[in-house]
């Protein structure tokens, strides 16, 4: 199905079809976002299947708005329950942060992704990674969320406000508190590498 | 306009800098904007910042590829070994040429999960483990399948030796003799299959 046709396709249900189209064209950056939660590879192409096959059962009761829009809303909402709720799973029978930490320890992906043979300039990356993890696990759950929906989502503040039962204004207050928490976090680290 | 109070200008201005970026800001915001962006140097490297900030949230965003497990067998780099090319490779190289072949394995497996006898070397979790990931599989995982391979090709030689020393009745059910006739030859092709498969790879 062309985009043309997934645009006038509004207030209707989508086809099987369809869903599936919206789910290749957008399963990579739900994959993401879910990762950017999880930290973890598998359980993100996990949940980003599951949030499709919930989407299937759920679509056809809204019939309001542009139908692409109304999958990305649903979809990444499903994303982010599911996250939240197979977070709250792991950490009662262990805890996820001791994982989490480990995997990220054990598996930097910049400095991994990046080609090179200069030892210490992947030990900075590796650092600046580390940094970055840290610091969005520790903002509040809004802010990070509200960030990477728009980062590895893509999406528009008003779909963010709608996910995160919140308001526009509210969701460009946290996103502007995250990108500053994080640009104080690599300060902080002598890691900023925009100079100031 | 004055640079004295720069800094702090653009401290006030940082929310609006930050919906410039996603281009979520109003007609009359965005002129503001610009007009500061286009004095202030500040302002623009707080713009700059932001824009490092989001590609390092969306680097650490970025899934990985489970290569190698556990973490103790691994060599250096831990137990993830990220290299995207070669994983892609490996998929299409794998899934080129195993279309038919995953098809002929997963027959396999059902297959010998039900013939394979109880004292059999092979488990069932030993061949179904390796493959219930196909799409993720690394250098030591193509090997392990492999063998294993080879290992179900004479588990089916096996099987097929105890199909030919049935003890068939003298007076022969009509039925039976084709049932058995149908199960041979199944064997074959696959026995066939699965020894293309592990002479390539050898």
């Amino acid at each position: 199905m062309t985009e043309p046709a997934l645009e006038s396709a509004d207030s209707r249900s989508l086809s099987v079809d369809e869903m599936a189209d919206l789910y290749r064209r957008y399963a990579p950056q739900g994959t993401r976002y879910a990762f950017s939660m999880l930290r973890n590879t598998s359980d993100a192409e996990d949940i980003t299947q599951d949030a499709f096959c919930r989407l299937l059962s759920t679509q056809n009761s809204e019939a309001d708005g542009n139908a692409e829009g109304r999958f990305r809303r649903l979809f990444f909402a499903s994303i982010r329950n599911l996250c939240i709720d197979r977070i709250r799973a792991a950490r009662r029978h262990r805890n996820i942060s001791f994982e989490s930490s480990r995997e990220a320890v054990a598996n930097p992906p910049i400095a991994a992704q990046r080609d090179t043979s200069d030892g210490v300039t992947a030990k900075n990356i590796q650092r600046i990674e580390t940094c970055v993890v840290a610091a969005l696990e520790d903002m509040p759950r809004n802010w990070s969320d509200a960030l990477k929906l728009k980062i590895n989502g893509e999406l528009s503040y008003a779909e963010i406000a709608n996910i995160l039962n919140s308001t526009h204004a509210q969701v460009r207050t946290w996103i502007y508190r995250a990108r500053r928490r994080l640009e104080t976090a690599l300060d902080k680290a002598g890691l900023n590498m925009v100079s100031k | 306009m004055s640079h004295r109070a720069d800094p702090e200008t653009c401290e006030l201005l940082g929310s609006l800098l930050s919906a410039q970026r996603d281009g979520e800001l109003d007609p009359a915001e965005m002129e503001t904007v610009n007009r500061y962006l286009e004095t202030s140097p500040s302002c623009r490297q707080t713009l700059a910042a932001f824009a490092q900030i989001d590609e390092l949230v969306f680097a650490v965003s970025s899934p990985r590829e489970p290569a190698c497990e556990p973490a103790n067998e691994c060599g250096p780099g831990g137990p993830y070994r990220v290299d995207q090319s070669r994983a892609s490779q490996l998929r299409t190289k794998f899934f080129t040429r195993g279309g038919s072949l995953a098809a002929a394995a997963l027959v396999l497996i059902a297959l010998t999960l039900t013939a394979i006898p109880p004292d059999s070397s092979v488990t069932g979790d030993q061949i179904a483990l390796p493959l219930t990931e196909l799409e993720w599989i690394s250098d030591e995982q193509e090997a392990s399948q492999a063998r294993l391979l080879k290992t179900m090709e004479l588990e089916l030689r096996a099987l097929k030796l105890q199909l030919a020393n049935l003890d068939v009745p003298t007076d022969p059910d009509a039925d039976f003799a084709e049932e058995n006739q149908r199960i041979r030859a199944k064997l074959n092709a696959l026995i066939d299959k699965v020894h293309q498969f592990t002479k390539t790879e050898s």
